[in-house]
């Protein structure tokens, strides 16, 4: 009975030092009247009776910023610790251990201890432009960057939902061991909902990435399979921290029982690159695919690198390319390929042979740019022949950078069989493009103009013209905004005698008030027959006691109907919450809505 | 089945939702934008901000933008060259009893074409923001 009672304490410590080694500990706990802490960029702001509990020491200060990336953070205001003011206090934690830097500006700048280079700062306006982010009033970190908070409002694209006593905000960094873990909840109108696991293997001569997938649509009316599994993942043999012997990649779903996977070995050396792949995939329509490939590259000598590439499966096919790429300048390369494939499938069978050149020269008043290809089909016995080159000259500004030129020439050849003749076309053309930020003309107009004309000579004789104008008109008077954007894009045909072509046009007027917070807007947009289509409003008006008026409306011409219309009487109630009283078109109702700040 | 289902809802709810008086609210002003500027147009309200074209020149317009402000204000920026004072600019804005969204400032501060220099910006007397000025051309 001892033995065993010896044996149950030995093995309970034994698990609780294991969950002790492997569960984060808490590293420093933040207190305020608002954090924020945002997913996409891993940081955290908090503002307001700032309170921080970090390597045994309470920090208190006015705002506190802390980048979950560095592991380093700001407390700026009246930052007290140990009972010493500061006016400013840099801190971050290493391998698990905190220290501080603490700066007063006086006369001079007083410092007190090891120095440290501060973090990045970001302000809470661009944390809220994160697609996940929390407000709170308190939050725990630990050493694996889980983070847990304390009365939360989690936000989902700038959107607030209910708001929470507490909330697990981040799992954290895993731990480098094999582990299975909750995979992404996602929904999207097109896919519909998804739930998974993911498997993270870190084995001493595996390690790799596998997500189980259960997908759902038929819940959400989404055409398609009803529901259904995918699998889908990557991983590599070789030991830990070195250059895998063999990697592979797998994707399985049930739609279609569609399997993809891919087998690779490589090898980067110092004068040569080396590969062989095997690639499969099968689905219910086709009948399985195998294609095995291998790859060489000399790359001793760095102005002239050859190489070859072959490849093969069960039924015959068969690839070979040989290639090299040369650079005899820095400025200027080469790349010259040939290469012949044969393909057998089902009752289908082609057999090519390609040769190209790329060549591209950048000195640095233009950037030259030419592609040649000549294809052969063998077993058609036709030819193909194609030639593109592309003269770019850097933009010219003037006008302190507000307007800008930009020239380019370009020529496009191309030979092809066509019935029984061949079909021989050469257009050389040039495209010029003038764009300006805007002026401002008398009586307080401002104009700004775009303009860019495409010029091609088909075969020297049809020639093509091309002409775009945007021009955009505006001017303010008192709180009054008048304006009106123009584009005409015009197409030209010269043949001869005759000349063919057509206009585009298209105008939009604007007029409003724009008074500080108060604006308000109708947009009006007219085709080329000068004919109203559509008109939109927009705006918001603000009235006594901090009320607003928002309205936003399309109106169809066409149809005589209005088309979409909301206007809403909208309140802040001590910056927390919002109130929303008003009537929806979309929805066909009044509506009123609480929303949290 | 209904009934006990909205309660275990109401006895969840209640446990995890909370006041609305001890949600988070921001009353502490930022700063939500600071930059060094060739200079700061003010064209008939519309503010058109022109910058160096390679990190900090002499003499830049500091720029910048504060979020949440109630009542008086008080901004002082304090230059520093390896580490002693050698100027403090001084702004005030705002009324009393009147909350601000946003409140914009910017002023040239004098500094020679030379390195070291660093800027504190204090708001009515506490530290606000501080960084090290990397020069340019």
């Amino acid at each position: 009975m001892g033995k065993y009672t010896s044996c149950l304490f030995i093995r309970t410590l034994f698990v609780l030092l294991l969950a002790f080694a492997l569960f984060p500990k808490e590293l420093m706990k933040i207190k305020g009247e608002y954090i924020i802490f945002s997913r996409d960029q891993k940081y955290i702001y908090g503002g307001g009776k700032v309170e921080i509990l970090a390597g045994g020491k309470i920090i208190n200060g006015d705002r506190v910023y802390f980048d979950l990336n560095t592991w380093k953070g700001i407390v700026s205001g009246k930052a007290v610790i140990d009972e010493e003011n500061y006016d400013l206090l840099v801190f971050r934690f290493k391998d698990g251990k905190f220290s501080y830097e603490g700066m007063r500006f006086e006369k001079k700048i007083v410092k007190k201890g090891k120095e440290i280079i501060p973090p990045r700062l970001i302000s809470p306006v661009e944390l809220r432009k994160a697609s996940v982010y929390f407000e709170a009033k308190e939050m725990e970190v630990s050493d694996k960057g889980k983070i847990v908070g304390k009365i939360v409002i989690p936000y989902v694209l700038g959107a607030p939902s209910i708001p929470m006593k507490s909330l697990l905000l981040s799992m954290g960094k895993p731990p480098d061991k094999t582990n299975l873990r909750p995979g992404r909840i996602r929904y999207s109108k097109e896919e519909g909902a998804f739930l998974g696991v993911v498997l993270n293997l870190r084995e001493k001569l595996y390690q790799g990435s596998y997500e189980l997938q259960y997908f759902e649509r038929e819940l959400f009316k989404i055409p398609g399979d009803k529901r259904g599994i995918i699998f889908s993942g990557s991983g590599s043999f070789g030991k830990k921290g070195k250059k895998p012997i063999i990697e592979n990649s797998i994707f399985y779903t049930t739609s279609g029982k569609n399997l993809d996977f891919t087998f690779l070995t490589s090898k980067q050396g110092k004068s040569f690159d080396f590969y062989i792949s095997q690639r499969g995939t099968t689905n219910e329509a086709q009948k399985p695919y195998y294609w095995l490939s291998s790859g060489l590259k000399f790359k001793k000598l760095n102005f002239f690198m050859p190489g070859l590439e072959v490849g093969w499966n069960y039924c015959g096919s068969y690839s070979l390319n040989l290639y090299s790429e040369i650079h005899p300048l820095k400025k200027l390369s080469l790349d010259l390929s040939w290469a012949e494939k044969n393909v057998k499938g089902e009752g289908l069978t082609t057999k090519t042979r390609t040769s190209s050149a790329r060549l591209s020269y950048t000195p640095s008043i233009f950037t030259l740019e030419a592609v040649g290809n000549i294809s052969n089909d063998l077993i058609q016995e036709t030819e193909r022949k194609d030639l593109t080159m592309n003269l770019r000259f850097p933009a010219l500004k003037f006008l302190e950078d507000s307007v800008s030129a930009q020239l380019e020439g370009f020529f496009l050849f191309s030979s092809f069989p066509y019935g029984n003749s061949r079909e021989t076309k050469y257009s050389p053309g040039f495209r010029f493009s003038l764009d300006s930020s805007g002026f401002s003309l008398p009586l307080g107009f401002e104009f700004s103009p775009n303009f860019s004309v495409n010029q091609v000579w088909e075969r020297g004789k049809t020639s093509w013209s091309e002409f775009n104008y945007f021009l955009d008109l505006q001017k303010k008077i008192w709180v009054f905004v008048f304006g009106g954007d123009f584009t005409l894009s015009s197409r030209y045909k010269t043949g001869g005698f005759w000349v063919e072509g057509y206009n585009n046009f298209y105008l939009k007027g604007k007029i409003g008030i724009n008074s500080g917070r108060t604006s308000f807007f109708v947009y009006f947009y007219y085709n080329k027959e000068f004919f109203l289509e559509r008109a939109t409003t927009s705006g918001e008006i603000y009235l006594p006691l901090n009320f607003r008026v928002r309205l936003f409306s399309v109106y169809n011409n066409y149809t005589g109907e209005i088309s979409t219309l909301e206007a809403y009487l909208e309140k802040d109630i001590r910056h927390a919450i919002r109130l929303q009283l008003g009537y929806s078109l979309a929805l066909k109702k009044y509506f009123f809505r609480v929303i949290p700040l | 089945m209904k009934k006990y289902f909205l309660l275990i809802m109401a006895v969840f709810l209640s446990y995890c939702t909370v006041k609305m008086k001890s949600l988070p609210v921001n009353n502490t002003p930022y700063v939500a934008e600071i930059s060094f500027l060739k200079s700061v147009e003010n064209s008939k309200g519309k503010l058109k901000k022109i910058p160096f074209k390679k990190g900090i020149g002499e003499n830049p317009v500091v720029f910048i933008v504060l979020k949440e402000i109630e009542g008086k204000g008080k901004l002082e920026i304090r230059v520093y060259r390896k580490g002693l004072l050698v100027k403090k600019y001084t702004s005030f804005f705002g009324q009393e009893g009147k909350y601000y969204d946003e409140v914009i400032v910017w002023r040239s501060l004098e500094i020679a074409g030379e390195d070291n220099y660093s800027v504190a910006v204090f708001l009515n007397g506490r530290l606000i923001y501080y960084e090290k000025l990397k020069r340019g051309n």
